[in-house]
């Protein structure tokens, strides 16, 4: 997710299990090109149009020069536990998130959680709207397909009626 | 010239004698042996006349014993084939006179036994009528009335075997439309999930969804106020196993 709103850690910029896989992947490549001589760790943080970016803005003003290296690398491997370290939690939808779901997600995970998650988004159009959510094997189904079927166990008979 | 000498003159007279003697000696002994000859030829051309005198004679013989032989057999035949056709007349004429007799007597016998049986049957049809008659005579009322008991039994008997029939039909009705109720009860939810994703699916558009998961997530919100410690330790039992 790209965004110009300044945030306070690089980790701020990470909402779903996909941006987890995307920023580790990238942080792991500048690790690798990080003592070369020539122009492969600008290559590599250019080359991710997502988050190099976001990267550079929390990198030393001379991340491009050799002395910076070793700290750079430090703060990487420092960056990259928090990363592994944030909890999932799995979400179905009925649709593709988009950014204003994903947003919405992300206060809800501040403000009621009180704590940095990362969300597992799975699309099932079954459900038909709403959310379920899945933490830690404790299903919560706030779904409209869940509130459909409420709805007709309460109605049984009178739907049975108008059917029969 | 050559001189010979007296004693090569003697010797040649006395060779001379010996060939001429030689001579005569072979052509007596030429015409002795012709002589020999011829009459071994004669000899031998009577033998072998004789000796076909001699198989004629034995042929002839043997024809006339054949032809006695055969003249006798064919007689014998002949009288062999006579006594016996004579024979096989004979018993075939006293077969036949027995199995018309046999015959005679059995047709004689069936039809006296026939006879018989008809009149014993006409006898007891008579008697079996009559005693019927006489037994529906007599109990013509107690008849009456086991014909009258017998037909209100039937009757009672087939109202109940066709209440029976109704009940059974009544209840298999009755399994019928509970069954069908019960069906239509489970699948009252398919229906309505089927109507509702039919309605749903083309009705609500982006700012829908929007709205119900914002929706969904204050009904989250609920239910962490409810229990807040509960989530978030679930969340952190999450991170937890993620970091390891």
């Amino acid at each position: 997710m790209q965004t110009d709103k300044a945030k306070g850690t690089i980790l701020d910029y990470l909402i779903t299990e996909e941006d987890r896989r995307d920023i580790l992947s990238l942080l792991s490549d500048v690790e690798e090109n990080l003592f070369k001589t020539d122009d492969s760790l600008k290559n590599v943080i250019g080359s991710n149009a997502r988050f190099g970016r976001i990267l550079t803005e929390f990198l030393p003003p001379d991340w491009q020069s050799p002395e910076s290296s070793e700290t750079i690398g430090s703060m990487i491997m420092g960056i990259k536990n928090e990363i592994v370290a944030i909890p999932t939690v799995n979400v179905v939808l009925a649709i593709m998130a988009n950014e204003k779901i994903l947003s919405m997600l992300e206060s809800f995970a501040r403000d009621e959680l009180g704590k940095k998650v990362l969300f597992k988004i799975d699309v099932n159009p079954d459900i038909i709207g709403g959310a379920i959510f899945i933490i830690d094997g404790n299903y919560l189904d706030f779904s409209l397909l869940r509130k459909l079927n409420e709805a007709a166990i309460q109605k049984r008979d009178q739907i049975n009626a108008l059917i029969g | 010239m050559v001189e010979l000498s007296y004693t090569t003159y003697i010797t040649l007279f006395i060779g001379i004698v010996i060939l001429c003697g030689l001579l005569v000696y072979v052509t007596i002994s030429y015409f002795i042996s012709m002589k020999s000859l011829r009459e071994t030829n004669k000899r031998r051309e009577e033998l072998l006349s004789r000796a076909q005198n001699d198989y004629q004679e034995i042929i002839s013989a043997a024809q006339k014993k054949a032809d006695g032989i055969i003249m006798q057999a064919t007689k014998i035949n002949q009288e062999t084939e006579s006594n016996l056709n004579q024979a096989v007349i004979n018993i075939s004429e006293k077969e036949e006179e027995a199995i018309r007799t046999k015959s005679e007597q059995v047709i004689n016998n069936f039809e006296n036994k026939l006879r018989e049986l008809n009149d014993n049957n006409i006898n007891l049809f008579k008697t079996t009528s009559d005693d019927f008659g006489k037994f529906v005579n007599n109990h013509f009322d107690e008849v009456k009335k086991i014909l009258q008991d017998q037909t209100m039994e039937s009757k009672k008997l087939a109202e109940e075997k066709i209440q029976g029939e109704y009940d059974a039909l009544e209840k298999e009705l009755a399994g019928y439309k509970e069954a069908q109720i019960k069906k239509i009860d489970e699948n009252v939810y398919q229906i309505l999930f089927n109507i509702s994703k039919i309605a749903f699916g083309r009705g609500l558009n982006l700012e829908n969804h929007e709205a119900l998961v914002n929706e969904a997530l204050e009904e989250a919100k609920k239910l962490s106020n409810s229990s807040p410690v509960a989530m978030a330790a679930a969340a952190e039992r999450e991170g937890a196993s993620n970091a390891n």
